[in-house]
């Protein structure tokens, strides 16, 4: 019976030791992670009042940029859909309209799906921390929705993704 | 008696993970409601609803980009991982696209401040400089829901060698 308690115990001890060493194992790997050329910030997500025409949902901006050679800008892309709902069949189409604050006069642009802002690169091998929009920064950006398609929009919980595309392009101009 | 304490310090860190994961308070989620009110006469409804509504976003998504990824040549078992940076308040699911579309990896949920497994490539890859691929970042809240929030995709160049 005392064999038997010792050899049972001998098992435990040596299992406890196993696991220990399978969990340690998992952790032995070398890996490494990359150095970010630069850090894209996006709005996470934003919730639109009922019947609201203008919405500001944050901008979008770059930092922590470096080694951008000369002549190189940061090209983003944006693309979306309308409104979508899982319970509905109807949408809400949406545009989304960047805005500085420096020149109201700009205000009425539209940036549609598949369009594009520009980060230009500066001297320094970093590019700017807001998008460029004809010599003037872009400091937020606007979802416009026409208030008669609130209307033709049945009750239910709407949702909708933006995606940001970002590459390194050379500059246009 | 070794064992006995190793079986303490698991129930023990078990218990710490749950009641984490447990008081996780959830974060407001972006999306439009719409009430229920379609059949009263929409021209009364126009007073009431707002032209001009600024709401403030709930936060922002940090996504780090690249210009060009260093790949191990002819081993689908490579030394890299990505992060995500730990100011984020959402999940990343990262994926690896090859320039014709061909996804060669894709990780699992990764938590703010916490770095994916390394990359295993679902084919290995001959040595070359392969332009217009994609690493594609997927993000969802940081809650049980885990809902699906804005994202990001990045052109990246793999120098693979």
């Amino acid at each position: 019976m005392k064999k038997l308690i010792a050899a049972i115990l001998t098992l435990i001890l040596i299992l406890s030791v196993s696991a220990n060493v399978l969990a340690d194992g998992t952790t032995t790997l070398t890996t490494t992670v990359p150095s970010a050329t630069y850090t894209l910030n996006i709005p996470a997500d934003q919730e639109i009042a009922f019947g609201a025409c203008e919405s500001d949902i944050g901008n979008v901006t770059v930092t922590d940029s470096a080694g951008f050679a000369k002549g190189k800008d940061l090209k983003v892309t944006i693309t979306y859909d309308a409104f979508s709902s899982d319970s509905v069949n109807t949408t809400i189409p949406y545009k989304i309209n960047p805005r500085s604050s420096e020149n109201l006069n700009l205000n009425t642009n539209i940036l549609y799906s598949g369009d594009h802002l520009i980060f230009r690169g500066i001297s320094n091998g970093a590019v700017a921390k807001k998008a460029e929009l004809e010599k003037y920064s872009v400091d937020y950006l606007n979802i416009k929705i026409a208030s008669e398609d609130w209307g033709k929009a049945l009750a239910g919980e709407y949702s909708s993704t933006i995606t940001f595309t970002s590459e390194v392009v050379s500059s246009e101009n | 008696m070794s064992a006995l304490i190793f079986l303490g310090i698991v129930i023990l860190f078990s218990f710490m993970v749950f009641f984490h994961s447990w008081t996780n308070s959830d974060e407001p989620k972006g999306q439009i409601t719409v009430p229920d009110t379609h059949g009263e006469n929409n021209e009364s409804n126009q007073d009431d609803i707002p032209q001009n509504s600024v709401i403030n976003s709930y936060g922002m998504i940090s996504i780090p980009g690249y210009e060009t990824l260093t790949l191990r040549s002819e081993n689908k078992k490579q030394k890299i991982s990505f992060n995500n940076p730990k100011e984020n308040n959402c999940y990343f699911v990262i994926s690896l696209y090859f320039n014709d579309g061909t996804c060669l990896w894709k990780s699992d949920y990764i938590k703010p401040g916490a770095v994916s497994k390394s990359v295993v490539l679902s084919e290995a890859l001959n040595a070359g400089t392969y332009k217009d691929c994609i690493l594609k970042y997927e993000c969802f809240s940081h809650d049980a829901s885990k809902k699906q929030l804005n994202g990001a995709e990045t052109k990246v160049t793999l120098i693979v060698k």
